[in-house]
């Protein structure tokens, strides 16, 4: 069963564009590290030079784990088109995609208030409602739809099994 | 498992192989192969009847049930 090409297609355009982004991040970075200046005309966005680099750096690891959790994906796609269904890779797979959607998700609502606490001495907490449900609960209701597919995976898996073992 | 198939017994009574038997009653060796190791989980009837038909024995001649000593 070969999922559809446009499918494999944005994954991959993604995946690429967001390891390119990560390479640039870490080059902003290491370049700040090193004693690099980015210009007057730049704002830091939490107040200070050293601020924005402790948070870039927290935010580059929440953002690895992002491109983890799409490289699983893509590899999972991958996956599919060579024709098995419910193997055990896909299980995991699946449900590790869930897991990291879901991590990634809370650390980076967390770095966010953590850093406005810390850095901009202000306490807030944001119901974003523009798009409808919040960007943050739908994204936490998709990463637990994959640990639900993974399960319903799982169930296939017993099924095929036992249907397979039915002569 | 408490179910067991004496397939092996009823193939050399009527002096038949593995292999005929397959052949004959459209099943790949290897399936055939599952269900006289005890590996299958179910039989289909369809399966049964041609098995019975083809070695012409009842199904209690290859199904037989043996509780499990615990």
């Amino acid at each position: 069963m070969k999922p559809p090409a446009l499918l494999k297609t944005i994954i991959d355009i993604a995946y690429v564009l967001l390891i390119a982004k990560f390479i640039i991040g870490v080059a902003i970075i290491v370049f700040i590290l090193f004693g690099g200046h980015l210009g007057d005309e730049i704002q830091y966005q939490y107040g200070t030079r050293l601020n924005s680099t402790i948070m870039g750096v927290i935010h580059l690891g929440i953002y690895s784990l992002f491109i983890y959790a799409v490289r699983i994906l893509r590899s999972l796609i991958k996956n599919y088109s060579e024709g098995k269904l419910y193997t055990r890779y896909q299980i995991s797979a699946l449900k590790l995609t869930g897991q990291l959607i879901i991590l990634v998700t809370v650390l980076s609502a967390l770095a966010d208030f953590i850093s406005d606490l810390i850095f901009n001495n202000n306490i807030g907490v944001n119901i974003d409602l523009k798009n409808g449900f919040g960007s943050f609960w739908l994204v936490i209701a998709i990463g637990l739809f994959f640990i639900y597919l993974s399960a319903i995976f799982a169930n296939a898996r017993e099924i095929k099994e036992e249907n397979d073992l039915t002569i | 498992m408490p179910i067991v198939i004496n397939l092996d017994a009823v193939l050399e009574k009527h002096h038949m192989k593995s292999n005929e038997l397959a052949e004959i009653i459209n099943l790949t060796p290897a399936n055939l192969s599952i269900l006289k190791t005890g590996k299958a989980k179910a039989i289909r009837f369809s399966t049964l009847e041609a098995i019975c038909e083809a070695l012409e024995c009842q199904p209690g001649d290859i199904l037989e049930y043996q509780p499990e000593t615990t």
